[in-house]
Parts: C-alpha cells; sequence; structure tokens
C-alpha cells in the first residue's frame, strides 16, 4: 500500500511537473507566435532601441493586419537593455519565462554577445537587426540583417580607395572603450594596408567612458598630420562633438563616418553647415516615397533610421522564413526548420536585398554611401 | 488678607555697592551687568558678576591667574553665552545677540595675544574696523559704479589715517601688520578697536611685556583715549603700578566671584584682596 | 607649432578651471569648507543656457544672464540650508553633506532629462559670435575659435575684477578678515553669515560662466558635466595653494596645461594619472600648494 501510494505521489508530482513545466512556458496556442527582443530604451544608446522597437512594431502591425504568418499572429514583448550586458541576459531570460519563441536579439553588439550562450542553448531564431561585431552571432541559430563590423570598415576603406581618389592621407580617431569603435578601426586599417590606395598619417584615440571630452589634442594632431580625410568609426553625438570642436581647425577636411553616424542630424541645436559634406556609409536611406517611411513617419512622428529599417527587415525576415519552412509553433521542429529556412530565403527588405550564408549567419548584400548637403542626405553611389 | 488701604509699605534703604565717578554722575552707565555666570560642564567658571561702569570711567579688573577675567571680557561680548544673568550696554540687553551685533551696540576689545590680520596691512586692519561705519555698498553696486568704490574707499582710507595718527602711525599704513614690532602691534590693535566707534573698550593685559617706560607710555596713551574719544575704558591688568595709577573704580575677581570693588584706595586695604594675592604683588 | 597650439589649448582648459577652482578656494578660505558639489553647479549653469536657448528660444545675452542668476541663487540657497546648520560640526560631516548635495543635483537633473527621453545633450554652437584668429601660416597655422577667445578674455576680466574686489572693496577686506581670522572679524562688526553668504553668490556665478565656457568646449554633455572638471579644479585650487585667490588662478592654468602637454606628449590615456600624480608631487615637497600660506594655530 505504501509502495503504490507513493509511486501514485509521484506520478502526480510528474504530472504536475510536466505541467507546470508546459505552462511555465506559457504558450502552446498554434495560432499565435510570441516574437521577442531587447534593447536600450533608456541611457546614451536609448535612440538606437527605441528605433529598433518602433521599426519591429510598424513590421508586427503590418503583417498581423495582413493575416500574421502562416496564419499566426504575433505578440511582440522589447525589453530595455539600457545597453548592458547583465541587464540584457536578464531582459533575455525574463522573455522566455514569458514564452518567447523567436527572437530579434539584441540591439548593440555587447548585449548580443551577452545572449548567445542561453540563445545557443534554447536553440530559437535569432534575427538581429544591429549588432554588428564580428562574434555576436557565433552561433548556428544566430542572424543578422547589419553589417558586420569587418564587412563595413572593408567597405569604407574600399570605397575611399576607389572612389574618392584624390585622397592620399587619412586620420582615424577612434572611441579604446567601444567594441563598435575599435572592431571598424582595425578592419578599416586593414583593408586599406592591402589595397594600399591611401596612407594613414595619423591614429588618434579617446576614451569616451571618461566623461565629456576636448578633443583639442587629438584635432591638433590630426591638423599637424596634413590628413585629406578623417575617418570616424563613431556614434554620432561624440563624431558630432568632435566636428564642432574641430570647425576652425580642420577646415577643407572630409569627415567619413559608419552606420553609428545615423541620427546625427537629429540632435537638437544641430548646426548643419558643419555638416557639409560629411560622407557616411550606410545600408539604409530614407526615401520619402516609399511606404515604410512614409508608415512610420505617420505613427511615430519622425524619421526612421537604420535601426528601425533592421528591426522593420528582421520581423519580416521571420515571416519568410516561417513560411518557407511552412510550420506552426506547435511543429515538434519549429525551431531548426525556420533556422535551415533562412539559408534559403531572400528577402527584398528596406536596407537592400539580401540573402544569408547559413554557416555564418551574415546577410548578404550591397551598402550605399550618402552625403549631407543642405542638412539633407543624398545618395552617392551604390 | 488684611490689608490696610492707607498704610504704605515701610522702605529701607538699599545698599548698593556699585558707585559712579563725579563727572559721570548726570549721565547713565555706558555698562552694566546684572549677576552675570557662565558654567562650564560643572565648572562655575564665573557667577554673580555685577558691575556698572561710568560713561568715561576708566575701570580695573584684576585678580589672580585663573580667576576668570578673560571670561569675563567674553561675555561681555557675546563670545560665550551667558548661563545667567544680564548684561546692559547703554541701557539696551545685549543677550541673544550675536558677536558682530554685540560690537554695533558699542563694545569693541584687544587681545591677550594680539590676533591682528597679518596677512593684511596696517591700515586695512584699521579699514575693517571701520566696517560698519562705512556706507553700506552691496555687491550690486559695486559692480554698477565700477570704479565708484574707489570713492568709498577714499574715505576709508582717511578715517583711517586720522585714527592712526593718534598713535602716530600714519607712516606704516601699507607695512604688513604681521612685520610690525610688538609694541606697534599692540597700539594697532588698540587702533583697529577704537575704529569700530565703541562706547566702551575692552583691553586685555595692555602692559604685557612692556618696561616701566613702555608702561608709562601706555597709562598716558590710555588717559588721551578716554580723552579724546570721551569713552569708558576697562582693562584687565596684573601690572599693579599701572591699574593704581589710572584706574578710578577696580574690580577684584577671585575664583570667578568678585570679592571686592571699589577705589583704589579702597582695594589696596582691602584685607580679601591682600589674601588673594599675598605675594603676588609685583 | 604643436607646442604652441598645445600650450594655447592648455591656457584655456587652465581658464575654465581656474573660475571654478576660485569658487572652491574663496569657499574654502572663508567658511573653512569644501564643497564638493561645487562642479555640480557648472552641470546646472549649462543645462540653463541649454534650456533656455534651446526650448524657450531665448536669445543668448538673456540665457547667460539667467544661468548666473540661477546659479547664484542655487549657491546661496544650499549655503543656507545644507551647510550653515552644520557650522560646529566636526569637517567630515560637512563633507560628507557636500556629496550627498552633489548626488542630489546630478540626479534631479538626471530625472529631469527622463522626462526628455534624452541623455546626451549638445551644447548650442552658436551663442558666441562667430570669429576666430588665425596665428601662424600654412601646415604649421594655429587657428583659435571663438569659444577660446571668449574663455581668456572673459576669464580674464573676471580675475582682474575679482582682484580689485578682495582688495579695494570693504566686502572684500571683510572677506579676506574672516578667512584669516573669523572670531576676531566679527568682534570687529563683521558679520560672517553675510561675508559667507556672498562668497557662495560669487563662487556660484564664477560656476555659471564657468559652464557656459566648458560647455562650449566640449558640446556633448550630461548631468556628469561638472564630475571631472570639479575634481580638477579642486586639485587645481589645492596644487596651487588653497585658500589663496591667486593661488586657485595660478594652479588652474598651469593644471590645464599640464594636462594638454601630457595629453600630447605622454598619452591621452594617461594624462589624468599625470595630472594627479603632480598635484601628490607639489604636496608631498611644498604641503600648503604653491602660493599657499602657513596657517597660524590661534590659541
Amino acid at each position: 500500500m505504501k509502495k503504490f501510494l507513493s509511486f501514485a505521489l509521484a506520478l502526480v508530482m510528474l504530472f504536475g511537473a510536466c505541467a507546470a513545466l508546459s505552462s511555465c512556458g506559457g504558450n502552446e496556442d498554434e495560432n499565435v507566435i510570441v516574437i521577442g527582443g531587447v534593447g536600450p530604451l533608456t541611457g546614451t544608446a536609448a535612440s538606437y532601441g527605441i528605433s529598433v522597437k518602433q521599426g519591429a512594431t510598424l513590421a508586427v502591425e503590418e503583417i498581423n493586419a495582413n493575416g500574421g504568418i502562416n496564419g499566426m499572429q504575433i505578440r511582440f514583448m522589447f525589453e530595455d537593455d539600457k545597453a548592458l550586458e547583465a541587464d540584457a541576459l536578464s531582459a533575455y531570460n525574463s522573455l522566455m519565462d514569458n514564452g518567447m519563441q523567436v527572437t530579434i536579439g539584441a540591439t548593440t553588439s555587447g548585449s548580443n554577445q551577452a545572449i548567445l550562450a542561453p540563445v545557443k542553448e534554447d536553440g530559437i531564431l535569432l534575427v538581429t537587426p544591429s549588432a554588428s561585431s564580428m562574434t555576436s552571432i557565433d552561433a548556428p541559430n544566430a542572424f543578422r540583417i547589419c553589417f558586420n563590423d569587418n564587412a563595413q570598415g572593408q567597405a569604407a576603406a574600399k570605397y575611399i580607395g576607389d572612389h574618392m581618389t584624390d585622397i592620399k592621407k587619412v586620420a582615424i580617431i577612434y572611441d579604446t572603450s567601444s567594441d563598435y569603435s575599435k572592431g571598424l578601426m582595425t578592419s578599416f586599417k586593414a583593408q586599406a594596408q592591402a589595397d594600399n590606395k591611401f596612407e594613414i598619417v595619423a591614429e588618434t584615440s579617446f576614451d569616451s567612458t571618461a566623461g565629456s571630452a576636448t578633443f583639442a589634442t587629438q584635432i591638433a594632431n590630426i591638423n599637424s598630420s596634413g590628413a585629406e580625410l578623417l575617418f570616424m568609426p563613431l556614434y554620432y553625438s561624440e563624431a558630432y562633438a568632435i566636428i564642432s570642436q574641430a570647425s576652425s581647425t580642420l577646415q577643407g577636411i572630409k569627415y567619413f563616418g559608419c552606420d553609428g553616424f545615423d541620427g546625427i542630424l537629429g540632435i537638437d541645436n544641430v548646426d548643419t553647415s558643419l555638416l557639409e559634406n560629411v560622407n557616411i556609409l550606410t545600408p539604409f536611406v530614407a526615401d520619402e516615397n516609399s511606404d515604410f517611411v512614409k508608415n512610420y513617419k505617420a505613427k511615430y512622428n519622425s524619421t526612421p533610421d537604420q535601426f528601425a529599417a533592421d528591426a522593420y527587415d528582421a520581423i519580416y525576415a521571420i515571416k519568410a522564413a516561417v513560411e518557407k519552412a511552412n510550420v506552426k509553433v506547435t511543429d515538434k521542429d519549429f525551431n531548426a526548420k525556420i533556422v535551415a529556412a533562412m539559408g534559403e530565403i531572400t528577402l527584398d527588405g528596406e536596407t537592400g536585398k539580401m540573402t544569408w550564408d547559413l554557416e555564418t549567419g551574415e546577410p548578404n548584400k550591397d551598402p550605399i554611401v550618402v552625403t549631407i548637403q543642405n542638412g539633407q542626405y543624398h545618395i552617392l553611389s551604390e | 488678607m488684611n490689608k490696610s488701604p492707607n498704610k504704605k509699605p515701610k522702605l529701607v534703604p538699599y545698599p548698593s555697592n556699585s558707585f559712579v565717578t563725579e563727572r559721570d554722575l548726570d549721565k547713565p552707565p555706558v555698562l552694566e551687568t546684572v549677576h552675570l555666570g557662565i558654567d562650564f560642564g560643572g565648572l562655575n567658571a564665573v557667577d554673580d558678576f555685577s558691575i556698572l561702569v561710568g560713561r568715561t570711567e576708566i575701570s580695573g579688573l584684576i585678580g589672580p591667574n585663573g580667576a576668570g577675567k578673560t571670561t569675563v571680557f567674553n561675555l561681555l561680548t557675546n563670545v560665550y553665552q551667558p548661563t545667567r544673568g544680564n548684561i546692559m550696554l547703554d541701557g539696551y540687553s545685549t543677550a541673544g545677540k550675536t558677536v558682530a551685533q554685540v560690537n554695533k551696540m558699542g563694545i569693541a576689545r584687544t587681545f591677550q595675544n594680539i590676533r591682528l590680520f597679518s596677512n593684511m596691512s596696517v591700515i586695512e586692519n584699521v579699514m575693517v574696523g571701520l566696517h560698519n561705519r562705512m556706507p553700506g555698498e552691496s555687491l550690486l553696486s559695486s559692480i554698477t559704479h565700477l570704479f565708484g568704490f574707489s570713492k568709498a574707499e577714499k574715505e576709508a582710507r582717511e578715517m583711517a589715517i586720522d585714527l592712526l595718527s593718534f598713535f602716530n602711525m600714519q607712516d606704516l599704513a601699507s607695512a604688513n601688520a604681521g612685520s610690525l614690532p610688538y609694541g606697534a602691534q599692540r597700539r594697532l590693535e588698540i587702533v583697529r578697536a577704537l575704529a569700530t566707534n565703541p562706547k566702551i573698550l575692552l583691553l586685555d593685559e595692555p602692559a604685557a611685556g612692556m618696561n616701566p617706560s613702555e608702561t608709562h607710555e601706555l597709562m598716558e596713551n590710555i588717559l588721551r583715549i578716554r580723552d579724546t574719544y570721551n569713552i569708558a575704558i576697562m582693562l584687565i591688568e596684573h601690572d599693579m603700578n599701572l591699574v593704581m595709577n589710572i584706574c578710578e573704580g577696580i574690580c577684584v575677581l577671585d575664583h570667578g566671584k568678585v570679592i571686592a570693588k571699589g577705589t583704589p584706595d579702597d582695594i589696596r586695604n582691602d584685607p580679601k584682596v591682600i589674601e588673594a594675592y599675598l605675594g603676588k604683588k609685583r | 607649432m604643436t607646442f604652441l597650439a598645445t600650450l594655447v589649448n592648455g591656457l584655456s582648459l587652465g581658464s575654465i578651471y581656474a573660475l571654478i577652482a576660485l569658487g572652491y578656494t574663496m569657499v574654502y578660505g572663508i567658511a573653512k569648507m569644501l564643497n564638493f558639489a561645487h562642479g555640480d553647479i557648472i552641470m546646472i549653469g549649462a543645462f540653463s543656457i541649454f534650456t533656455c536657448i534651446t526650448s524657450l528660444k531665448l536669445p543668448a545675452i538673456l540665457a547667460i544672464l539667467i544661468a548666473i542668476v540661477l546659479c547664484t541663487i542655487l549657491g546661496i540657497t544650499i549655503e543656507f540650508l545644507a551647510y550653515r546648520p552644520l557650522r560646529k560640526a566636526p569637517p567630515l560631516a560637512v563633507l560628507i553633506t557636500a556629496i550627498g548635495v552633489s548626488y542630489f543635483l546630478q540626479n534631479i537633473v538626471l530625472l529631469i532629462n527622463k522626462l526628455s527621453n534624452k541623455t546626451t545633450f549638445v551644447f548650442p554652437t552658436n551663442i558666441l559670435p562667430d570669429i576666430s584668429l588665425k596665428i601662424g601660416s600654412g601646415d604649421n597655422a594655429i587657428i583659435i575659435n571663438g569659444n577660446t577667445i571668449f574663455t581668456f578674455i572673459v576669464t580674464a576680466v573676471i580675475m582682474v575684477a575679482l582682484t580689485l574686489f578682495i582688495n579695494k572693496t570693504k566686502m572684500g577686506k571683510a572677506m579676506r578678515a574672516v578667512s584669516e581670522d573669523k572670531e576676531t572679524a566679527e568682534l570687529m562688526g563683521i558679520s560672517a553669515n553675510r561675508t559667507i553668504t556672498v562668497t557662495f553668490a560669487i563662487g556660484s556665478a564664477l560656476a555659471a560662466v564657468a559652464g557656459l565656457f566648458y560647455g562650449g568646449t566640449v558640446i556633448s554633455f550630461n548631468h556628469t558635466l561638472g564630475s571631472m572638471p570639479g575634481i580638477k579644479a579642486f586639485v587645481a585650487a589645492v596644487f596651487g595653494g588653497i585658500g589663496s585667490i591667486p593661488g586657485a588662478m595660478l594652479g588652474g592654468i598651469i593644471l590645464g596645461i599640464i594636462e594638454k602637454m601630457a595629453e600630447q606628449y605622454i598619452s591621452t590615456s594617461l594624462a589624468n594619472a599625470v595630472v594627479f600624480g603632480m598635484l601628490i608631487l607639489v604636496l608631498t615637497f611644498k604641503p600648503t600648494g604653491l602660493l599657499g600660506k602657513k596657517i597660524n594655530e590661534k590659541v
């Protein structure tokens, strides 16, 4: 009798545990797919996280209005990680507890890197819009929409060498405390040295974590090096500070930035005359006539930047993969099938026409270079 | 209650041990203290100190070391808040007033071990004393008048030179106060105190470290101050020669209590005073 | 010419440090306390100007005046509420209170900024006239921009004015007297409270001006704008002799030059280490600072 009782109790506990586990998962409704993401909604990088959240939300609402993904309505959740790794990890765990099934990962490289291990273990599909450091998608189920830093750095060096042939002397200024900045700088240098079309005459740096900075020393060094172009792998607020501080000294020098420059025209009190002829390597330019830009503007009252476009594309990429694999969330091989499908889809997205390399998770697409004139972006070349 | 409505209460004479010099009879006393006292912890540093100082009286406060004389000066200037008793300066109570306010009411002092502003010049020390007598020039007006402040400055300077000339020190005006010889520093302290336009001047051991001829000169100066400015002076001193010669009223303190009050003759012959000072007369 | 350029940059930054250091040194000399919240007044000044120009669209002159008035009132209020009640408290208590006020100011501003959902702000660059000065020619030319020129001129004028004020006015003498011997000054009829209030007022007004120039130098700023310059200016005040006004001016300028020279000739990342190292060196050999006076203990 005792044995039977204990066996029965054990079974009850087991069923209870199973029920608890599956209800912990939250959602096994075949008509809902739960997509989640993390990003900085507060902090110095807040504009990026907010753009990602907004772009993704726009895509989710459009898709839901048009029947959802393979008949499943999307439930979208986005948590603030303040661009801090510890916060990203706890946000990811919290999303998983709430039933997340597919993720658009993290907005910043550091955060995406931080959640990679549990993502790998959980096996869910990750398509990050904007994490760009080389190792931040180092998992078989992780993909990205944006260029990685190397690719950007290489593309920048190639562009300057091939299309700006009168530039023979280039200076660099980078942020020693940022992986993004260092990564871009390193790949830029490597490509420049390989192509040998121009010389790097000055390499200056600063530490953005040391608080508001005066760049007088770096600017003086750049000036005395005789550089004709300054490569700035930085985020836009520091870039603007440097350009402003340098405005009287470095006259005639050309400024060249990458995707971190996005948002530079949106700064309060921005003096757009200082930004005349600044070149930016970017995968996205807001075309006033596109539906995406129109709808985004109508909903959020601002022009979408590349982060919003990347996130928009990330959601649509997930849709394409799920529809290619033709599965529902209740499918027992859901994760594996949609990951595999990433290697087969082509997405004609807002940031270009892209396919994915299943091995590396990297997108294959072409970058654009724009220049600022009269406070507006103008596409220079494809 | 048995009250006879037509019977007046019997008045008896109340002996007062306060007196005043004849020449000051028609004027109210400049300083009066009533039962003034202070405790430090459990120690009764000064107790039941009652004194009256005539308008132009030279008053002496004497007693053995540690009797509480400097404590009295600190009480009179409100550096210490009294535990008991009252101080009246020219009839106004100084209770609850700040040190600066008490000075404005008319009491100024010098110090046993000179406290000049040694990083400032001689004339600047005096001008600090003139602070409350110069027209108030606010920060804003100093800015708006820009060089207008130099007019107020000039007036103050002239007054300061005038004060310094009392001791013939006007030529030392721009010298650094800390660099003066000892005697000059003492005189400067007095000039600075006089600059605050006091009604009574407290001098704390003005003759310390002086030889007989310097002491004699000091005596003359004190009399001259009293005669020129028509103020009262109270001094703490150990030099009996000086005290007996110029003080008109003397108060003797021992262990914080008044043991005798009177003219120099009264004090000289008072057995309590002799006992307290036995062997200490210089 | 790099040397000259570095020198110019150092003088410019040093002038700003001097303005801030003056506030520290005056308050220390007269109230005998280290007001660690002083650096954050600069930040308030910068934000005031920013808000006046960006949100309220006021002309530059008005914005600057408002900032100065606001900071002056703030400084006086802080003294009255936070420091005056602690006049008789042990120095450590006052120090901790000052640090507390500093955190308070920073966090208030941070909270206000959260409402606008921004964390980095860009200081308006069109406040001062767009002039520049060119020295030398060709590749070796140095160009000095409007912000730097005005920093020099205004700081020089302020230093002269302050020196005249301290030496030639009644209030100036009162401040020096209280600084040397508070009790005796009171016995001569000077209200120490009033003098201290004026000191805080002047120091805070200077901090507002420093906020204008420092904001214009770094351009990108947030609620922590005042921390580093505050610490460095404090170092400069100690370096020049805490309590000495000429010491603060000298210390600030020298510190700025050392910092820029170290950035240029040693390394940008080691510059701060060099600056703080200099402080340790000076204090080891001359503990009262360059122009500091020996303090005589009054009995």
